[in-house]
């Protein structure tokens, strides 16, 4: 065994990490070693070595030996020396760019990962008219398809809520929040005009109650007068809801009624 | 401007937090606090300047992908030191030249005693430093890294002995014999070194 193998285990020994074979080997190599036994006695058995020196000595004289000696020992001098100087050479300054570079390399490049990138590149694209003009004409196709067609999967959706809420007491009133019969009137007549608008007027209009879809003129005119009349009507009830609030604010009554003013007025509609 | 100023009265472990929640700012100031730290080990282990630059930026690169999974009971500088290290090590690995990574591979053709003699003339521990890196690139590496991460980055025992998967003892042992070691170059260099 080697002297610097030796320290290794000693100090490992010391601390129990030594199985027995270990320790025997130790044990022999310090009794061959007289370098290795003297530090072994040192070490592990200090009151053996100091019996050895055979006298009793004070207790500052050892401290006062070792602070004498260490002046004198270059060894020592340089050992203290290396404690101030070492510590200094932790840090190196780099150059003014460093910082800057570390984080182009690790916030900004985080920034270009795929989901900042894909995230960045649909906040310009929906910002964009066209695309979001294209957006909106999609969405308008994707809703018919949903609900205006006869075999949609929502198709009887829009009426069910319009019906409820034509028959729910004080739901359209709610919604207006105008309190007033001529403003309730009104909404439900719009209300109800929509519902069934969108699941029968224009579906027919559509699908062929009175267009044959093999002629496709037809059917365009058919869905064109349609939905032209619902957007007269539409337009005509809400001049009118104007015209009416605008009297009772000043104070006065109407002195003529609206041109849609009935439930049943949507019954009449021509499809 | 806190951030430019590394945010000196605030704690690194405070910082690390701050961090780990995604503030872009503590980690700036992170970056200004442990640069010279994490440059100055790469440059002990690289010994070029240029390489110690692109390698601290690797390991900040690294710590910045690895803090969410740096446990906070754990040192961050022993954590930042351990990363630094791998990345070292991967860049000589590449160079090929970890096996021979010792005094004939320096460079700079300038000897410790050309350098105690113009002594006179450079600020003294400029100098002093440069003898010393010359007495640390003539140490075998073990004894060299053991300066390193001991004596100049201020691991404790423990940690080093954790990070070299070594025993403690082991890590006594070599340190105390590394420091010896180092004190007799440092005087076979200059004589009055200490006095």
């Amino acid at each position: 065994m080697e002297c610097t193998r030796f320290e290794e285990l000693l100090f490992e020994r010391l601390e129990g990490l030594l199985d027995e074979a270990r320790c025997e080997e130790l044990t022999a190599h310090a009794r061959k070693c007289l370098r290795c036994g003297a530090l072994e006695t040192m070490l592990t058995r200090p009151a053996e070595a100091a019996a050895t020196a055979g006298t009793e000595v004070p207790d500052d004289l050892t401290a006062s030996i070792l602070a004498l000696t260490s002046e004198r020992d270059p060894l020592q001098r340089a050992s203290r020396q290396l404690d101030l100087d070492l510590p200094a050479m932790a840090s190196m300054v780099p150059d003014e760019n460093f910082v800057a570079d570390v984080l182009t390399a690790t916030v900004e490049a985080d920034k270009q990962r795929f989901w900042y990138r894909a995230r960045a590149f649909w906040h310009g694209l929906a910002q964009r008219p066209r695309f979001a003009l294209e957006g909106a004409y999609l969405g308008g196709v994707a809703i018919f398809l949903l609900v205006g067609l006869p075999g949609s999967p929502l198709a009887d959706v829009p009426g069910q809520v319009m019906n409820q809420l034509r028959n729910e007491d004080g739901a359209v009133r709610t919604a207006f929040a105008q309190g007033t019969t001529r403003v309730t009137e009104l909404g439900q007549t719009t209300w109800s005009r929509a519902g069934q608008f969108a699941t029968t007027d224009f579906t027919q209009a559509l699908t062929g109650a009175d267009s044959d879809l093999a002629d496709p003129l037809s059917w365009l005119r058919a869905s064109a007068r349609a939905l032209g009349d619902y957007w007269i009507d539409t337009f005509s009830s809400a001049l009118d809801w104007l015209r009416t609030a605008w009297l009772n604010s000043l104070g006065q009554a109407p002195n003529d009624s609206p041109t849609t003013a009935t439930k049943d007025d949507h019954d009449e509609h021509p499809v | 401007m806190a951030a430019r100023q590394g945010k000196p009265g605030v704690e690194l472990d405070t910082l690390v937090a701050q961090c780990k929640a995604g503030d872009e700012i503590a980690w700036e100031a992170l970056v200004r606090r442990i640069q010279g730290r994490v440059f100055g080990l790469c440059f002990h282990y690289l010994r070029d300047r240029e390489e110690a630059r692109e390698v601290a930026q690797e390991t900040f690169i690294r710590i910045y992908r690895g803090l969410n999974g740096f446990e906070s009971s754990g040192s961050f500088l022993a954590w930042s030191v351990r990363i630094a290290r791998n990345c070292c090590f991967d860049r000589l690995r590449k160079q090929k030249t970890l096996a021979t990574h010792g005094a004939d591979t320096i460079d700079d053709p300038e000897t410790g005693r050309e350098l105690v003699e113009r002594r006179e003339s450079f600020v003294d521990t400029q100098v002093r430093n440069q003898i010393l890196r010359k007495a640390l690139d003539g140490m075998s590496a073990i004894n060299r890294e053991m300066i390193l991460l001991k004596d100049i980055q201020g691991l404790k025992q423990r940690e080093i002995a954790d990070l070299l998967s070594i025993p403690l003892g082991t890590v006594k042992a070599r340190s105390n014999r590394a420091r010896t070691d180092l004190a007799e170059r440092m005087l076979d260099l200059d004589p009055s070194y200490g006095a």
